[in-house]
């Protein structure tokens, strides 16, 4: 099989070419091994249970402890890696319930238009006008602080997004050919909807997505800092972070390092995400 | 929009030019920071220790509180109790004025104890079945007398918490509540200090009445500002640049270690009777049994908490030794693992993996986290499964209104709000409390009611004494709670600042008459 002329292979080709997106990916890839692998790779695994050490506390970055420990002794590296997991768990259940209902709206409204589309459009703008993280505050101030309730929050608005881009894509392509080629052959509308008009989102789906990776956990880290994602003694990186903001400047470790940790994960995202955008020429994604 | 911008330069160049004309007579200024916000100025709504602490600077009562916990004059210059103890007589000084100059007068008390009554909020709880209106009556214009309605042995005590309202000032903005809407934002009282500013949430200023009837010494302190946060990495930048003087009582030991270390601060300490306490729920399973609480007791490690997370002094039971007449030392609590698994093997729930353990602790103490943590990591090596959760203080004190909402064990404070055993007994451990922040033990137990009462309604010390030690006994042998220790109050302050010392009255240790400034 020549790898130079199947379409794959010619996108895998500018993919490499493109040093950032590599880069992104790698993150990605070392993010996602990290949290699959945490409990073996860790150093010291108990430390995310319920395990305290007051005689460790407070160490600075060794080769014992990689990033230090925190103020009970607990090793921050290991806290780090489990936390990971608890991003990752966070953004994939948000974008898993956020995108399929944004991407369906947006798909619905675009396609029928008429009061569909106004309904649909105008409670979108009106959702869009609430900052998410305002939304996400109240939500768990009224229901208890929890990881569920943080996704709940976060998914509450995050389809705005979806359905607005999906929305004006679907508007482009309503009139085209092929779309009136399958009305005039009596496909179904769902036929029309996911056969036809979905395929045709997919690029642009996926550069949103790995774009959101990226915004989901920063969001998601900003509540848990604020005290409303995950309670102790489970290790979530905002936490971590506004555990640790309470010993700066003396013990940077503490705060920086968990900190560096939401850094890399949402870099990583937003590269791979810029990468796919260039790849695959889809200029609507902001 | 020049304009603006001209007319704002020149704003500029004028406060540069006003702070350079009045440099010569510097005020002494004292900022202070409180990990919250100060509710209520109102003498009938005062409750915690922020409204406490301002009350004591900007209104007098009839009596101070000294270091001991012994009755001071202030406004009354002296008092006699009648020998069957149900009614005592206060002389007020002759030459007491409020802020506005009007003397103070008998009318003034009884004015300031009928408001209090009639509003029934803050310290009206301490009088609750004491006294009622007209129970204090004028004789002359210097001479008022309070009437009891029964024997109660700590009503002496609960006399500084009666704060001294100018009643013709109130009267005059009385509206239809009492002046209640006028007194949250105003203040008409005899004190020390005027109100200057107060934004809620942010900050209050007070400042000296140089006409204060009672004098000013020398080092005066001019103004006081408080800054509310509880916010550690803000107090110690605070305090980097020059702009704090004085730390709350709350910071973390990490705090106090680093501003001792820096030239401006020292660091002045005092055994308080603040105990802090596990207080667990006796009526919601699995603390129903007294033995789980028994092991959750020998499960709590006590030297690393003492060494480590708070330092703190020695308590063996409800009541801190600063009460020394009442006080019964019980046995020194003691650290044992294999002990508290011999317990839960006794209880109901011996054989049982994993049983059932909600701890709360205030969110945003560093302190209290880290207690919990502790906590959580050895009750769950000897069988416990241990929720722990965070919550703000407005939300424990919702918790606390139900036996089901109570958590199995809270992260409690709690220091007498008047000088007196009965102001621990009564507020944690009596059936009237329920539902209280303060009494998340849920006892309702009719033979600790009755030794309360009791205690309460006897004038002899020595009856008194015999039935808080039978009081204590009772409680330590029902493990009414983890009795940790006493709050070590300590303070980071100006080495230029003097006259903190420990006074067994809320916030009554924050009256800043009594503080000076020590240097030029």
């Amino acid at each position: 099989m020549s790898a130079a002329i199947t379409p794959g292979g010619r996108r895998w080709r500018r993919f490499r070419r493109n040093p950032t997106a590599v880069i992104g990916l790698a993150i990605v890839l070392v993010v996602l091994f990290a949290a699959a692998f945490a409990p073996w790779i860790s150093p010291y695994p108990s430390h995310v249970g319920a395990v305290v050490n007051f005689r460790a506390r407070h160490q600075p970055p060794s080769l014992h402890y990689l990033f230090g420990t925190d103020n009970v002794g607990r090793d921050i590296f290991s806290r780090v890696l489990f936390g990971y997991r608890i991003s990752l768990l966070l953004a994939g259940a948000v974008l898993g319930v956020a995108v399929p209902v944004g991407v369906a709206l947006g798909l619905i409204a675009g396609y029928f238009g008429g009061w569909v589309e106004t309904i649909i459009m105008r409670v979108n703008d009106i959702s869009l006008a609430i900052p998410p993280l305002v939304m996400a505050l109240a939500v768990t101030t009224v229901l208890t602080p929890s990881l569920l309730h943080s996704m709940l929050a976060i998914a509450a608005l995050w389809w705005t997004w979806h359905t607005r881009l999906i929305y004006s894509i679907t508007r482009t392509l309503r009139h085209q050919e092929f779309i009136e080629a399958a009305e005039t052959l009596g496909a179904s509308k769902l036929h029309i909807l996911f056969r036809e008009l979905l395929p045709n989102c997919a690029s642009a789906i996926l550069v949103k997505v790995s774009l959101d990776f990226g915004f989901v956990i920063l969001v998601g880290a900003a509540l848990s800092y604020l005290g409303l994602g995950v309670q102790p003694p489970t290790p979530d990186l905002g936490t971590m972070v506004a555990a640790g903001a309470d010993f700066l400047p003396e013990r940077w470790w503490e705060a920086l390092l968990p900190g560096a940790a939401i850094l890399f994960v949402a870099l990583g995202f937003n590269l791979l995400g810029d990468g796919l955008r260039d790849l695959f020429d889809v200029e609507s994604v902001r | 929009m020049n304009s603006v911008l001209l007319r704002g330069l020149v704003c500029g160049v004028a406060a540069i030019g006003l702070t350079a004309g009045v440099q010569a007579a510097e005020p002494r200024v004292v900022t202070m920071n409180t990990v919250q916000i100060f509710g209520s100025i109102d003498p009938a709504k005062i409750s915690d220790y922020t409204d406490y602490m301002a009350s004591v600077n900007l209104y007098d009562g009839l009596a101070n509180v000294d270091a001991k916990g012994n009755l001071v004059p202030e406004l009354a210059a002296s008092w006699e109790v009648s020998p069957d103890a149900t009614s005592v007589t206060f002389h007020l000084r002759n030459d007491a004025r409020f802020q506005d100059g009007a003397p103070v007068t008998a009318a003034d008390v009884v004015y300031s104890v009928d408001r209090l009554l009639k509003i029934n909020l803050g310290p009206a709880n301490l009088f609750a079945g004491v006294l009622k209106p007209g129970s204090v009556t004028a004789i002359d214009p210097h001479t008022v007398k309070f009437t009891l309605l029964k024997t109660f042995s700590p009503f002496l005590a609960t006399v500084p918490a009666i704060r001294i309202l100018n009643s013709k000032l109130v009267k005059a903005h009385a509206g239809a509540d009492d002046g209640q809407t006028w007194l949250s934002t105003h203040t008409a009282g005899a004190g020390p200090y005027e109100l200057k500013s107060w934004q809620r949430g942010s900050q209050m200023t007070i400042v000296r009445d140089p006409k204060y009837y009672r004098g000013w010494g020398e080092g005066a302190i001019d103004e006081v500002h408080f800054i509310v946060t509880n916010d550690e990495a803000t107090v110690r930048s605070m305090a980097a640049s020059g702009e704090l003087t004085m730390t709350s009582q709350y910071q973390s030991p990490d705090t106090y270690d680093q501003l001792a270390k820096s030239p401006r601060f020292k660091v002045v300490k005092a055994e308080t009777a603040v105990a802090f306490d596990l207080k667990v729920n006796s009526k919601a399973k699995p603390t129903d049994d007294l033995h789980i609480r028994k092991a959750i007791a020998l499960a709590t490690d006590y030297d690393t908490i003492r060494s480590t997370i708070l330092p703190g002094g020695e308590l063996t039971g409800p009541l801190p030794k600063t009460f020394a007449a009442d006080y019964l030392q019980g046995p020194a609590p003691k650290f044992d693992l294999d002990a508290a698994k011999a317990e839960i093997a006794k209880s109901g729930y011996a054989g049982q993996k994993g049983i059932p353990l909600t701890l709360t602790y205030v969110s945003g103490t560093k302190f209290e986290e880290e207690l919990g943590l502790l906590m959580q990591s050895n009750l769950e090596q000897i069988g416990f499964k241990v929720t722990l959760a965070g919550e703000p203080w407005n939300r424990v004190t919702e918790i606390a209104a139900k036996i089901a909402t109570t958590p199995n064990i809270t992260e409690v404070f709690f220091g007498p709000t008047y000088p007196s055993p009965d102001s621990m007994f009564y507020t944690e451990y009596d059936s009237h409390a329920s539902g209280t922040w303060a009494s998340m033990e849920w006892l309702q137990n009719p033979d600790v009611d009755k030794l309360i009462e009791g205690a309460r309604a006897t004038g002899d010390a020595a009856a008194q004494g015999k039935l808080y030690k039978e009081l204590q006994k009772k409680l330590i042998d029902m493990q009414s709670d983890v009795f940790i220790e006493t709050q070590l109050v300590r303070h980071a302050m100006d080495k230029c600042l003097d006259g903190y010392a420990y006074v067994p009255m809320q916030s009554f240790d924050y009256a800043f008459h009594k503080y000076k400034w020590t240097c030029r």
